[in-house]
Formats: structure tokens, sequence, C-alpha cells
């Protein structure tokens, strides 16, 4: 019989949200230091939102709402430009989205399998098209255009990063 | 109660998700982050102290997207002091043509060059001015220069100029300083020239060719050109000058129009003189081969 060994996390259940808050503040500071560096055509994947997705697949859908409101206020005031509360209701509908695929005893199976990628991409899609709904330009070429642009390649160029924390769960178990 | 608190449990996610967008919106509503004053400042203060950390890093991104600025910046700047020097020129070539028209006693109407044909035979040049500006066929053109043609056809707003370099053009022209006349015209060659000089005159090169006051289509006193050299045929009494023209026929760009005809009066009377010379003459079987065939200025003059 294989007997497992307790953790920190399993003493102390609530430590992990003070990891989600560690790990919101690490990747909102790499989204406006790092990321910009691997743009493309003006397209950079949004880090924030795979955590996002993360806690409510990890901690369900109420905690998701709560850490997407919370980490896309955060990221508003880190940009410099932009309306307060924009990245904060994006972000909001994106952990209410990936809550509704939560399950209480398979978020092991979710996050470490393709299941992850596919909730993540649905979120994903939805958070880009509202963030691109509320900055839409006329003057911008035409909305399938900039559908296409701004919300089918950003949310690919985002599941390709999603993908990574997929990797390093899968492999770490 | 118990009611109400089930309500809350059972669709907890909705009132959660209600609430943060009612607060989202709020927070919209409230416009630009200028409002959080001193929270903002916090921010701003410790992005800046990891924005300069992480500084080193180059964004080749960015880099292609500054260098290809600079190049777009690079080419219009190339452009506008390419226009500038056009422009330059230009004005340098308005001046000129300015005080030119300013201190000629002649009538002249300037135009500009639009199009231009330099042929082995005929060249000509087209003007953008025509009947509308008072141009007429059979009008001098000129430059500040010199002498450049006569308008050979004209409609409403554009003319064409036959210019010197055509067979069909000859002018008659005097030698400035030792006032010799001749007709100057175009032989396929580079330059014009200027037959039967008599061998006993000194022609010093570089003296100047104007039309004289024998010539019925081209005011007199303009300049043509300027003696480059002398020819002379040993088996004849007469030499021909090799003259360059004043006027650039390749660079031509803005001209003069002398809005001026000969008299017709003068021009009937010498055609009527010499119709009846040549019934005179036209039993004489002793004319002269060479003066026959010597060109005149009016036996070929229009175009």
């Amino acid at each position: 019989m294989k007997i497992r060994e307790t953790t920190l996390f399993d003493r102390l259940p609530h430590l992990r949200y003070a990891v989600y808050v560690g790990v919101a503040l690490l990747l909102s500071i790499a989204d406006f230091l790092l990321i910009p560096l691997i743009e493309i055509q003006g397209i950079v994947p949004d880090i924030i939102v795979i955590l996002v997705v993360w806690i409510a697949i990890q901690e369900g859908q109420l905690i998701g709402i709560l850490s997407g409101f919370m980490c896309g206020l955060l990221v508003d005031f880190m940009t410099y430009e932009g309306v307060l509360g924009v990245n904060a209701l994006v972000n909001t509908l994106a952990g209410f989205t990936a809550g509704y695929f939560y399950k209480e005893n398979r978020t092991t199976l979710i996050l470490q399998s393709y299941r992850f990628i596919l909730i993540l991409f649905l979120a994903v899609i939805v958070h880009n098209a509202v963030f691109s709904f509320l900055y839409i330009r006329t003057t911008e070429a035409t909305i399938s255009e900039f559908f296409t642009k701004y919300v089918l390649v950003k949310s690919v160029y985002t599941v390709v990063f999603g993908t990574i924390p997929v990797l390093f769960r899968s492999l770490r178990n | 109660m118990q009611r109400l608190l089930q309500i809350i449990e059972e669709f907890k996610q909705y009132i959660a998700l209600c609430f943060f967008v009612i607060i989202s919106f709020s927070l919209m509503a409230l416009g630009d982050l200028s409002q959080f004053g001193g929270l903002r400042s916090v921010v701003v203060a410790t992005i800046g102290v990891f924005q300069e950390a992480f500084s080193f890093i180059p964004n080749p991104v960015a880099l292609k997207s500054e260098n290809s600025s600079l190049r777009d910046l690079n080419a219009q700047l190339s452009y506008e002091v390419q226009k500038s020097r056009q422009s330059s020129i230009e004005n340098d070539k308005l001046r000129s043509l300015l005080t030119f028209k300013s201190i000629s006693k002649l009538p002249l109407v300037p135009a500009e060059v639009v199009g231009k044909t330099i042929g082995s035979i005929r060249s000509y040049i087209t003007l953008n001015r025509g009947t509308a500006s008072g141009i007429a066929q059979g009008m001098a053109v000129m430059t500040d220069r010199g002498l450049v043609g006569v308008v050979a056809s004209v409609s409403e707003n554009f003319a064409i100029v036959s210019i010197l370099k055509n067979r069909d053009i000859r002018v008659a022209a005097r030698l400035e300083s030792t006032r010799l006349d001749g007709v100057v015209y175009w032989e396929d060659d580079e330059f014009l020239v200027m037959k039967n000089i008599p061998k006993t005159y000194s022609i010093q090169k570089g003296e100047i060719v104007v039309t004289s006051e024998y010539s019925t289509k081209f005011p007199p006193n303009i300049p043509i050109g300027k003696v480059l050299g002398t020819h002379e045929d040993p088996n004849s009494l007469f030499a021909t000058l090799k003259i360059q023209s004043f006027a650039q026929f390749e660079t031509l760009e803005q001209v003069f129009v002398i809005t001026q005809l000969p008299n017709p009066e003068r021009i009937y009377l010498e055609e009527r003189y010499a119709n009846e010379i040549a019934v005179k003459t036209k039993n004489k079987k002793n004319v002269k081969k060479q003066t026959s065939k010597e060109p005149t200025e009016n036996s070929n003059e229009n175009p």
C-alpha cells in the first residue's frame, strides 16, 4: 500500500489562495514587461486569463468569478491606458465561463488534459470578444477582420501559452 | 428568510457575476485611472522600477517597428530634400525669366513646355498656351537666353512649336559685331550652321549671332547663338560658320511666345515683287544655279 506524504497545502489548504495572489502578481508584472517582447503583428497573448481559467477549474465558478474580477482589476491598475473596469469585466466573464466546467472530483483530470485547452479557448473567446467589442473602432477595417485578428488569432495565441501549465502539471504527475 | 437564503445559495454564481459586472461597469463609468491619484502614482512608480530593471532586454518587434518608421521618415525626408532642391532650381529659372520679361520690350506670353519630341528631321515642343492666351501660328518663341523656334500649330490651350533643330526652319540672321547677314539653319548635326560667309571677313570665335531685320518671321536682334568655329572649303569663296544655339533644347522648361506677327503688308509686297521677278526671269537661261539653290529665309521659313 502506497502512503502519500502530506504536503504544506494539505495542512494549510487556504495557503493556495496566497499562491494564487503571488502568481497573479508575477503574471501581471510579466504581462507588461515580457509579453510585449513576443508581440506578433500587434497581437499579444493574455496570460492573466489563463490563471483565471485555471483557478475556475480548480476552485469552482464562484471563486473563478472572484479571481477573474480581482486579476482583471490588477491588470487595469497596471496598464497605462484604458478604462478602469474593462479587464475586470472580461476576466470576470472568463472566470464565469470556465467555472461552468468545474467538476469537483475531476479537476486534476481536466487540468492536465486537452479539456483544459478547450475550456481555455472558450473562455478566452468570450474574454476577447467582449474586450474587442468595448474597444472596437468603426474605422478599423471590417467587423470580420477585426474579429479574426483580435478575437480568434489572439485567442489561439493565448491558448498556445495555456498549454504550458498543462504540460507542466502532466509532467509533474 | 430561509427560502431567500436558499435562492441565494442556489444562484450564488449568477448573483456574484451580476455583482462584479455591475462593479466593473461602475468603475468604467468613473472614467480614466487619474481619479485614483495616489494609488495610481504608487503603481506607476512600481512599474517604473520593474521596467528599468528589465530595460536591458531588447524588444525585436519594437526595434523592427522603429526601424520601419525611420526608413519611412528617411524616404520622406529624402523626397522633401529633392523637392526643395528642384524648387530652388525652378525658382532661379523663374526669377531669370521674370527679370527678362520685365526688361524686354517685346510682347511676351510665358508658357510651360508640356511635351517634347526630338526627332532626326523635325523636332518640336508642346506648350500649355494656345489661342486663349493670344498665341497664333507663326509667332516666334524664345527663352531669356535666345531664340527657340516658331509656333507651327495652335489650339485653344496648346501650341506646337518647331524648334531651330528642324530642317523646315531657316532664320535670317546677322553677326552682331561684323554685321554680316546670312541664313541660319540646322543640318542633322548638334549645331546650327550659317553659310555663304565671305572668306575675306575674319570671324571671331564666340561672336554672337542674332536675328536680322530682314527676317519676316522673327523680330530683329533676338540672340540665336554664338560662333563655335569656321569651316572653309578651299574650292569655294565662302565659309560656313558652326553655331551653338543659346537655347538649350534638351532642358527647355519655360519659354516666351512673342505675340507679334510679321507685318502682312510687308510680306504681301515682298511676295508680289518676288513673283514679278520670277516671271521676268523665267525665260532667262543664264540664271546662275548657285543662287537658285541657295537657301533663302523667305523661300523656306515656314514649317
